[in-house]
């Protein structure tokens, strides 16, 4: 019995620890918006992020749009299982469960303002115009202009600085 | 009113700054134990450079790179695209090279203990028998021949490494190391349909890794300490820009036995059957382990007196196990030839070079190429009176893999010299192999269909290393081609539904036929956390070419008897197929632990053995013997004298069908950052059915019997007839036993094996992985008699120290219990190595 509640213990920390990566990602999001800025689009009331698939970032994000405002703008989250589902999303966030599916995504978001960020090795080559990496035990992030500035986006260079660069 | 709600502002401005000044703190000196209190409102006030300090406070991102790496890996050699692990439509394990390393393993083969379902047992320091599942040393009461591995195919980035002489794979010939590893797949289950012939019971996919620009520029692992054992390996890499990538590699390995002594066997156990004569000691010996000096010394024992040597009738010689160099014009081996080196049991070194060119974001060219040259001393390969025997072997390749868009195209060669048994003629081949293979993946919208078609061309000769034609076994350079066409179909009607189906259809030059193999799967995933799948599956082993081509008469000269035995292959045998079903199923309770579940069963036919099937016989007292059944139907005084005089072996397919039940479960859990625990565990059931237990010497035995049967009941009818009969016959025979046992319980295959694995990291620098492996008691059915393997418990452990971001130190101790039961029968004890070594990267 004591066993099993070590184990349950154990299995509530690590759980709790999970939910702070997810959380560490979407506070990286929520900056990332800060350095990027897009076409004026006066007409939008709000600024949407797309989710694709179920993911632990998601009530993170719903928290975050509780609480903040990106470009004055209220926050809205919305989970698909199709990026047609948001053709208006300013970003769109592709897990690492669905990183299966990022071709379908950067051909739907194609040439629109759209920030894509992803999770997964390499996906910057596939698209992404964000991509979270790990190394060296480090949650990073690679930044690729060119996959920025095809989507009419322009980005600080404060934010390539402090991630790893693309080309 | 106006200037009255302005001031209200100020205040409320105020308050609300006092108030966020109170709660972000400075992140200088901010406590973990601050950070995790702390909910994502208040962590966004913070700007991203802050965030990033904030979440190292945290350690979680270490947390992310373990789920990364263990429980969400990616695969490519299930569907040959890549897909999640969790997804995958068969049992597949990934191994990273990250894992191997932190392993403390010392070889690609020990590595593979990691993995579940993968039987490993260790021969001599650093050689291996490495088997999926098991069907291991089927048919039993053979050659050590028949106890390699011939059901699996071992690849290096999708190029077959697989030794189509003799079939198996020859571990030691595979010129990459750690340092080239990417990752390892392993798929269990017949996989023909999607990768070609031999992958029976599985595939294991090595894949290299690509440089890129985040690679460094050197890397090196080096590890040295008991039994001599030195392993190292180096690359360098360098990438020009996104578009040219290179990477050099070298690797080195050399390690001794762990003993001098070589086992020879068949001499009998006990001084009532001693078989040989240990000439200089003056005494009769049974099977043991001798040096090679005492080896040079054995001969036959007289089995009537048995206190001297038994001697030729025609020079009035000992017969020497190992004969002198030069004793005779059939001498073809002697001790000091035969293995050289006794107390080594693996060298080998390796270099490669890869190219990598992407002159598009869809196009890319991957060019490699590399040379080896090994030298191991570890189970024979031919039928001498030792167990062991030594393999040489220098060779080189050359692999190209395009991909355009979703075309694939992908040639390679692979060529050089193997010797397979050292000191014995004929066994020195050059070899020459061939693979093309093109495929496209046309993506639908719910459906991706590959069609394909590849071609193989497998040459061996060795011819050019005899002393003269018809001392080897081919005598002649000969080709085995496979020609194949392939589609696979992945269907995704759901969400949650995937259906697949593979077929290919190969045709071979020899047997002149068409084999097909295919694959079923269907799989539904509940949700993110649950998938069941169902497979049904076909697999065939490849035709080799000591099964098809074998030309070679033996003139036996260390034995008294038979004079000739002579070898044949046959160009229209069955090649090995299995048929399986399985069902599987993968859960993830929670995000830190991922089970995999797996059942299956598969049935095995069509397989085949070099045995006798004609024994020629010179009868001496046919008269005699006739006389003295006559009265009572029994010998009395006159038993029939009858001496085999010629042997023909021909590979013959055998009634012989395995049929196996298991089931494996695999449980990753990342306990927290600092612990990581994974568990494997395999069972299963194998029963024959059309088992017939003789060896190759229980049916010559069988031939000379029914030969005299018959000969005798002639010359008895002869004699009612008033007949003369002549006393000394010439007589044959090709008869099988036909007591054939069904459900038969076969037990080279452990019932139970597994492995058990922790990482531990106290702290950032320190990790120590404790990992055993584990399996139940065997008994191996060779042709000289059983040999039963106790069940073990191995345990390894490595401590490892990371100095900085370049440089690991470690400490590695390999079987630390000293468990020394062999693993393997005939072959080493195991070894306990401690190991010193370091891991570099620049």
């Amino acid at each position: 019995m004591k066993k099993k509640l070590i184990a349950a213990i154990l299995v509530l920390m690590t759980i709790s620890l999970s939910g702070q990566q997810s959380m560490f990602k979407a506070l990286f999001m929520f900056n990332f918006a800060k350095y990027i800025e897009w076409p004026k689009q006066d007409s939008k009331q709000e600024f949407v992020i797309g989710v694709y698939g179920n993911d632990d970032i998601v009530p993170e994000l719903k928290k975050l749009a509780a609480a903040r405002k990106i470009n004055n703008k209220k926050i809205v989250v919305k989970t698909v299982k199709n990026p047609s589902e948001v053709p208006d999303a300013s970003l769109f966030y592709v897990p690492h469960s669905s990183s299966g599916n990022i071709e379908k995504v950067t051909s739907f978001f194609a040439g629109k303002p759209t920030l894509i960020v992803s999770d997964k090795a390499d996906l910057c080559q596939k698209g992404a115009g964000i991509n979270y990496v790990m190394q060296d035990g480090k949650m990073k992030y690679e930044v690729c202009k060119r996959n920025l500035t095809s989507h009419q986006l322009n980005v600080d260079p404060k934010l390539i600085s402090l991630g790893i660069e693309i080309k | 009113m106006k200037i009255k709600a302005l001031i209200t502002l100020f205040i409320m401005m105020c308050i609300t700054s006092s108030l966020l000044a109170q709660q972000k703190k400075d992140v200088n000196s901010i406590t973990k134990a601050e950070v995790l209190e702390m909910t994502i409102e208040e962590l966004s006030a913070y700007d991203l450079e802050e965030v990033m300090k904030l979440m190292d406070i945290t350690g979680a991102s270490s947390l992310e790179e373990l789920y990364e790496l263990l429980l969400n890996k990616d695969v490519t050699s299930a569907s040959k695209s890549e897909e999640s692990l969790f997804d995958s439509p068969l049992s597949t394990t990934v191994l990273k090279q990250e894992q191997i390393i932190a392993s403390g393993a010392t070889s690609i083969e020990e590595a593979l203990r990691l993995v579940p379902g993968l039987i490993v047992r260790e021969k001599t320091n650093g050689t291996y028998d490495v088997h999926i599942r098991g069907n291991d040393n089927i048919p039993g009461k053979n050659m050590l021949l028949y106890s390699e591995n011939s059901n699996t195919l071992v690849m290096i980035d999708g190029r077959p490494v697989f030794n189509y002489s003799h079939g198996a794979t020859l571990w030691e010939t595979l010129p990459i190391s750690f340092v080239d590893i990417e990752q390892i797949e392993v798929v269990r289950g017949p996989s023909s349909a999607l990768y070609g012939p031999n992958a029976v019971t599985g595939v294991i996919n090595i894949l290299t890794k690509k440089t890129n620009s985040s690679s460094p520029l050197v890397s090196a692992n080096l590890q040295g300490g008991s039994l001599n054992t030195y392993i190292g390996d180096l690359a360098f890499r360098k990438s020009f820009n996104e578009k040219l990538n290179i990477g050099l590699t070298g690797n080195y390995e050399i390690r001794d036995r762990e003993k001098e002594e070589l086992y020879v066997y068949n001499g009998g156990s006990s001084p009532e059957d001693f078989n040989y004569w240990l000439d200089g000691d003056d005494k009769a010996v049974g099977s043991d382990y001798y040096t090679t000096e005492q080896m040079s010394r054995l001969q036959l024992l007289n089995p009537y007196t048995r206190n001297e040597p038994l001697l030729n009738p025609k020079d009035g010689k000992p017969y020497y196990l190992w004969p002198a160099e030069g004793t005779n014009e059939y001498a073809i081996y002697d001790t000091y030839s035969t293995y050289p080196n006794p107390e080594l049991s693996k060298k080998k070194m390796g270099v490669n070079a890869y190219v990598s060119f992407n002159p598009n974001k869809t196009t890319t060219i991957d060019l490699s190429g590399g040379y080896q040259y090994s030298d191991v001393m570890t189970s024979t390969m031919c039928d001498m009176p030792s167990s062991y025997g030594r393999k040489d072997s220098k060779t080189g390749y050359a692999d190209l893999n395009i991909k355009i868009k979703d075309f694939s195209f992908q040639t390679n060669y692979n060529g050089g010299t193997t010797n397979y048994a050292i000191g014995n003629e004929g066994f020195e081949l050059d070899l020459q192999q061939f693979t093309s293979q093109a495929e496209y993946n046309l993506k639908l919208e719910k459906i991706s269909i590959r069609p394909g078609v590849s071609f193989q061309s497998m040459s061996y000769d060795d011819s050019k290393h005899l002393t003269e034609l018809g001392r080897g076994y081919l005598n002649s350079k000969q080709t085995v081609n496979i020609a194949a066409g392939s589609l696979r179909l992945d269907y995704k009607p759901t969400e949650k539904l995937r259906l697949v189906a593979a077929l290919r259809a190969e045709k071979y030059n020899n047997p002149s036929d068409v084999y097909g193999s295919w694959q079923f799967v269907g799989s539904y995933k509940i949700n993110e956390n649950n998938i069941f799948r169902a497979v049904y599956s076909r697999a065939n082993q490849s035709a080799f070419l000591v099964n098809t081509y074998s030309n070679y008469s033996w003139n036996v000269v260390n034995r008294p008897y038979p004079n000739v035995i002579h070898f044949d292959g046959d160009k229209d045998h069955q090649l090995k197929t299995m048929d399986m079903f399985e069902i599987g199923y993968r859960i993830r309770p929670s995000k830190n632990v991922l089970i995999d579940i797996e059942g299956f069963y598969n049935i095995t036919e069509n397989g085949g053995a070099l045995m006798p099937d004609y024994t020629s016989a010179t009868f001496y007292n046919v008269v005699d013997a006739a006389i003295d059944i006559a009265d009572n139907g029994q010998f009395d005084t006159n038993a029939p004298v009858a001496i085999p005089d010629s042997i023909h072996m021909t590979y013959l397919n055998m009634p012989l069908k395995s049929k196996q039940l298991g089931a494996s479960v695999n449980v990753d859990w990342v306990i927290s950052e600092k612990l990581v625990a994974n568990a494997h565990i395999t069972v299963q059931q194998t029963k024959l059915d059309n088992y017939l237990a003789y060896s190759r010497d229980d049916i010559i035995e069988y031939q000379v019997g029914k030969a005299v049967e018959q000969t005798i009941g002639l010359a008895l009818h002869e004699m009612g007839q008033g007949g003369t009969v002549n006393p000394v016959q010439t007589i044959s025979s090709s008869e099988y036993p036909t007591d054939f046992n069904n459900d038969y319980k076969h037990e080279s295959t452990p019932s139970y094996f597994g492995g058990l694995s922790l990482t531990y990291r106290p702290i950032k620098k320190l990790e120590i992985f404790p990992q055993s492996y584990f399996y139940g008691a065997q008994k191996f059915e060779n042709q000289y008699g059983d040999v039963n393997i106790d069940s073990k418990f191995l345990l390894n452990a490595k401590v490892s120290y990371k100095a900085n971001d370049k440089l690991t130190l470690f400490l590695n101790g390999r079987n630390i219990l000293n468990n020394k039961t062999v693993e393997f029968a005939y072959m080493d004890n195991t070894p306990t190595l401690v190991l010193v070594g370091f891991n570099f990267k620049l």
